[in-house]
């Protein structure tokens, strides 16, 4: 059996105590079938159809460790630059795999929010986590998200009740501090918007120090009927790290969802949005944006299913890749039959900034009806020379010419994120990879 | 010393001549206007000074204010106040025109070790030349170019000249597309850069521009060569007679 | 609109027209595989040791195959020992028979067909070499074309006549063990076409194969090999039909193409075998490799293929783009309905520089039909200034078909510009309304709305073609659109 499965089995047997939830019966029995799940699906190989750009080696041949969790003498200050302004956002902090609240503040959350530890939850009150435990969206080739049910130590644990307004962003921080022993982190959230309520949820994942670790997230969201959320990822771990990570939402009808990703670190990092459109006009706007630079690579995946009539789709994702990374996006849009008046459109669009820099692109429509209107466009290339000539006959040399047409390939999806603090810090995050962006 | 000397320029676009001894020469504080039917090789001349490089330049020289100009890159002639105004300008999603501005703006001064406007004063300046081609405000933080007209691509293209104030503007067809107040606009865009120590070419098909700028002098570039020079009074009988009786000379 | 739906339904006026048997004798082996029949099939074509040898080298790669299933197509196991490998309306060796020695019926069977195999009676500007099951019954102006050293003959004449050709270019595009069907055809083609163009020459006519399968419980593995050597030009076209029989029947083609420095190949393809009937019985699984290479600089490669039978089809007609200045091209209509399936597309491997490709699909789905266009466009590292631009549209008519559209997009090389697009959407209302306004049926107004979907690439056609797939695409509609 491969060195990482076996690690998590013998974890589930020797942790099972410690895990949160032991003591309730449905979250226990919950964690061993998905146990027994990834070790039936095995991990992900190449030869799956969803991993065919994915390579997996590394699955196989690094060592990952569980960590104990937690990590003493973390300064706040440490933190400054991985959090959105302080005072300006809601924040929980989690330090390898496990929730920090001297590092977290939450001061002023208005009443019908409940924010806290997965952990805590389902230790006092596993009850209220039984409903989100099985809800995910997909699929076959999911060993990894297996292992991430079968263990997930912690996480964050997000209600909103009917009709609440979460006013100011609320972000949720991933810090994995880089040992010696790489270490794999499981972490699970859950996200739940009553009917009609309103929420911006930011969750960044980061490392300290420049150590391999590996990731293995897993984000669950669920839109109550006119709920609105805006969800923002932003991946940005260690250029050694490893991340695979995926959102599930569930929409309920007339639901607005837009989920933006922005993925710049790890020497591997695959994301994966499913998104269910589940009642009648629900609508997602995913974007996404990897920029990629070294020896990087970074994925995106989308699946869109509108499993009711009546419901919309709009992405945007967009790749920059330099030096000899690789990119990957792949998109599914999925409209199964009976179901009537769809509109889903798909765009994506990357920039070879080298010429060792490798983009596989992957667009798809799985349509079986004929009420429908469905759009993709895919466009690979390399920055425009006419543009180039242009900026510099007004006096940009050629590096500042092509910095400016990368930003501005960039900022059509940057300009949507809103508020401006919040953009900002996302801009000042995306500088601060090795990127020239 | 000429602004802009040329001569004897051959000058080839994937190895088919298309310039074949241009001589021209403007001095300080001068307006000439280059005419010509389509084909003749106009655009050319303007991208060659600019520094595009699929012009082969095969025989000749271009003198800038006494510097040899082909041997500059694109940029550098642009930083020593050469200026193109575009017959197509490129739209460049994402780039706000004042973003450019403002870089192109400090690279030059840079160049000229001058000290960089911070970006306070810099929008005022901007603000004040996008006012006087009455240009709405939010037109400085639009996408170059993007979805604009040709008539408003124009008016961004004399936006660009009046902010980075060259000694040398060649503005290519600037008159194509436009309405009669937008020409106005521009004549005067022209004109409020009529110093001693500047110097201007332009490239247009229709007198009717000429008519507002009044040019020193009036070129008719033909067969790759400019064929005859005059005054406004040789622009009016090209607008009489056309092209048709200038074939014999250019042949 | 439902009224019209359910109007357009009802009509199931006319259905497959070429679904006729011809009774005559046959020469068939029994059913079944193994290193024998390979053999015996090698043996009845007379053929030199050489092709022996590669055919049992093929049959021994095949076994260790196994059948794909990565498409998006569905069908009960096949049994490859059901299966008749041979069957010829000859007896003997077929190629010593004479035109005059055909059987009259056989030769009926063709002009019923609309292709006539006497030259007198043939359409002007078009050779057709003429398969019937697993031989060549006939290849019209032959001497007209050997005058301008154009080769244009059967596979198994090729074999025997200009076997230094056929061994520097069989397989040299679609190796033997390339892919399970190619290998199985490798091992047993029993037949089909062999063309080449020599340097310099401007193919004064159209060449043309027309496929037949006849005999019951036998598949049809046929091969063509097309060069078109240096600066030289040819178009080709290729029909095909089959009797209705209610019991599946596979057919596995090759197709290879080389195109030399500066060469032009263009293949259109009108495809009408037995759909199957409403219920889904019978009908051909039409398994095909189809393959080009723009060897040569500046050559280009050209697939049109218009799909509207079958039972399944599988096919990817694609182009390796090696030379400097290559450039290919797959223009495609598939339409399916009833049960059909299609899973088809193309793939442009660009490897030398300055290579373009152009991709253009039209899916059209109805009853309960199935389509999937998937296609790869892979940029190679060395492939400087490549360009390729996809469009691929897909019409659904009805609410229980499915269209698919799966990509793949590869780029190494920064220099390369790929450009995709795809949509998918129904026949609009209003379209519907406006023409029945003017006066049009309901089934008019479809077949002329899909038409006009279809016009780029129905203009590529040849004129004949053209006309015929016109005629097919109402046909191959009619009963299930709404």
């Amino acid at each position: 059996m491969n060195a990482l499965l076996q690690v998590c089995q013998q974890q589930l047997l020797a942790a099972d105590a410690q895990l949160p939830g032991h003591d309730a019966l449905s979250i226990r029995r919950f964690r061993q079938e998905a146990m027994q799940r990834a070790l039936q699906t095995g991990l992900p190989t190449q030869q799956m159809e969803h991993w065919k750009y994915t390579p997996t080696r590394w699955l196989t041949e690094s060592a990952y460790a569980f960590h104990a969790g937690g990590c003493v003498g973390l300064d706040p200050e440490d933190l400054k630059a991985l959090l959105v302004a302080r005072g300006q956002v809601h924040h929980l902090v989690f330090v390898n795999g496990l929730l920090s609240l001297p590092l977290s503040g939450l001061d002023g959350l208005p009443a019908g929010v409940q924010v806290e530890s997965m952990a805590r939850l389902a230790r006092e009150s596993p009850e209220a986590l039984e409903p989100w435990l099985g809800s995910d969206v997909t699929g076959a080739d999911q060993g990894l998200a297996a292992l991430n049910q079968a263990l997930w130590p912690d996480g964050a644990f997000v209600r909103l009740a009917s009709g609440v307004q979460l006013s100011q962003p609320l972000q949720l921080l991933f810090l994995t501090t880089s040992f010696r022993e790489p270490i794999v982190t499981l972490p699970w959230s859950v996200v739940i918007l009553g009917e009609g309520a309103r929420a911006q949820v930011i969750e960044s994942y980061a490392t300290l120090g420049q150590g391999d670790h590996f990731t293995n997230a897993r984000t669950t969201l669920v839109l109550g009927q006119g709920a609105q959320l805006d969800h923002l990822l932003l991946l940005a771990e260690s250029d050694r790290a490893h991340h695979v990570g995926s959102v599930q939402a569930t929409q309920l009808g007339a639901s607005r969802l837009a989920a933006r990703v922005f993925a710049v670190g790890g020497a591997l990092t695959r994301h994966e949005l499913h998104v269910a459109l589940a009642g009648a006009e629900a609508e997602c706007h995913p974007d996404g944006l990897f920029v990629a630079g070294g020896r990087q690579h970074l994925e995106l995946h989308s699946w869109i299913h509108h499993l009711h009539s009546h419901t919309r789709s709009q992405q945007w994702f967009k790749g920059v890749l330099d030096g000899e990374a690789r990119g990957v996006f792949n998109g599914v849009v999925r409209v199964p039959q009976g179901v009537r008046e769809i509109q889903a459109r798909q765009q994506t669009d990357n920039l070879l900034l080298s010429d060792r820099a490798e983009i596989a692109a992957k667009p798809q429509l799985e349509i079986h009806s004929d009420a429908v209107q469905c759009h993709h466009g895919a466009t690979v290339g390399s920055l425009d020379a006419e543009a180039i000539f242009y900026l510099r006959s007004r006096g940009l040399d050629e590096e500042c010419a092509r910095k400016l047409l990368v930003q501005g390939f960039i900022d059509v999806l940057l300009q949507r994120v809103q508020p401006a603090v919040v953009r900002e810090w996302i801009a000042r995050r995306l500088n601060s990879g090795e990127v020239a962006s | 010393m000429n602004i802009l000397e040329i001569r004897n320029l051959h000058v080839s676009v994937q190895r088919k001549p298309i310039l074949c001894g241009v001589e021209l020469a403007l001095q300080p504080g001068e307006i000439h206007a280059i005419m010509g039917p389509n084909g003749s090789g106009k655009s050319t001349l303007a991208n060659l000074l600019a520094g595009r490089e699929e012009c082969q330049v095969t025989a000749g020289e271009v003198f800038y204010q006494g510097l040899d100009l082909l041997s500059l890159a694109p940029e550098e002639r642009a930083r020593a106040g050469v200026f193109l105004g575009f017959q197509h300008p490129v739209e460049i999603p994402g780039v706000s025109t004042a973003r450019l501005l403002k870089e192109a703006f400090n690279a030059r001064q840079r160049y000229r070790r001058l000290p960089e406007m911070d970006a306070i004063a810099f929008r005022d300046h901007l603000g004040a030349q996008a006012g006087k081609l009455g240009l709405p405000a939010d037109w400085l933080l639009r996408p170059v170019n993007v979805g604009f007209s040709g008539g408003e691509k124009k008016r961004n293209e004399l936006l660009q000249m009046l902010v980075l104030e060259p000694h040398l503007a060649i503005l290519d067809e600037i008159d194509s597309g436009l309405d009669i107040d937008a020409l106005a606009l521009v004549a005067e865009g022209i004109n409020a850069l009529r110093d001693p120590g500047r110097a201007t070419l332009l490239i247009t098909h229709y007198p009717r521009l000429l008519d507002r700028v009044a040019p020193d002098r009036v070129h008719v570039l033909m067969g790759g060569r400019i064929i005859v020079s005059g005054d406004m009074a040789l622009a009016r009988e090209l607008e009489r007679q056309g092209y048709g009786w200038l074939e014999e000379v250019a042949t | 609109m439902n009224n019209d739906r359910s109007q357009v339904m009802n009509t199931l006026a006319r259905s497959y027209q070429q679904g006729f048997v011809t009774p005559i004798a046959s020469d068939t082996l029994a059913q079944g595989l193994d290193e024998a029949v390979i053999r015996s099939i090698s043996a009845k074509k007379q053929e030199p040791e050489f092709m022996l040898e590669w055919r049992l080298a093929a049959y021994r790669r095949w076994l260790g195959m196994t059948e794909p299933h990565w498409s998006s197509v569905r069908y009960p196991p096949i049994d490859y020992q059901a299966i008749s490998y041979y069957s010829s309306p000859f007896f003997g060796n077929p190629g010593a028979v004479a035109l005059e020695d055909v059987d009259p019926a056989l030769l009926a069977t063709y002009e019923k067909l609309g292709i006539p195999l006497d030259e007198r009676l043939s359409l002007a500007g078009v050779a057709v070499d003429a398969v019937f099951d697993s031989v060549s019954v006939a290849t019209t102006h032959q001497k007209k074309l050997a005058e301008l050293g154009i080769l244009f003959c059967s596979m198994s004449e090729a074999i025997r006549e200009h076997g230094g050709l056929v061994r520097r270019y069989l397989g040299s595009v679609v190796p033997p063990g390339d892919n399970f069907f190619a290998a199985l055809n490798a091992a047993v083609f029993s037949d089909g076409t062999f063309c080449y163009i020599p340097p310099g020459v401007r193919c004064p006519m159209e060449l043309s194969t027309y496929f037949r399968i006849n005999a019951a419980r036998t598949g049809q593995f046929e091969r063509t090999l097309i060069i078109a050597d240096e600066y030289s030009q040819v178009r080709y076209l290729e029909g095909c039909s089959a009797p209705q029989r209610d019991r599946h029947q596979l057919h596995a083609a090759v197709v290879e193409l080389i195109a030399l420095e500066g060469a032009e190949i263009d293949y259109s393809t009108v495809q009408n075998w037995y759909p199957g009937d409403a219920e889904g019985r019978g009908g051909i699984y039409n398994f095909v490799t189809k393959r080009g290479e723009c060897r040569g600089d500046g050559s280009r490669i050209s697939w049109t293929q218009v799909e509207t039978g079958s039972a399944i089809t599988w096919k990817y007609p694609s182009v390796i783009l090696r030379g400097n200045g290559s450039s290919g091209r797959f223009h495609s209509v598939a339409l399916t309905n009833h049960h059909q399936q299609a899973d088809t597309g193309t793939k442009m491997i660009h490897i030398g520089a300055n290579t373009r490709s152009t991709i253009l699909s039209k899916g059209i789905s109805a009853g309960q039909g199935h389509n999937a266009y998937r296609g790869l466009v892979k940029v190679l590292a060395g492939a400087t200034g490549a360009r390729n631009h996809t469009q691929c549209d897909s019409l659904l008519l009805g609410g229980a078909c499915s269209a698919h559209t799966y990509p793949y997009i590869e780029v190494k090389n920064r220099s390369a510009r790929v450009e995709h697009e795809a949509t998918t959407s129904r026949i609009g209302e209003d379209q519907l309304f406006y023409c029945r306004q003017r006066g049009l049926g309901s089934e008019e107004a479809v077949s002329l709305i899909v038409n006009g979907f279809c016009q780029e690439v129905l203009r590529e056609l040849p004129m004949e073609f053209s006309v015929e797939a016109r005629k097919l695409l109402a046909v191959s509609l009619e009963g299930s659109v709404g």
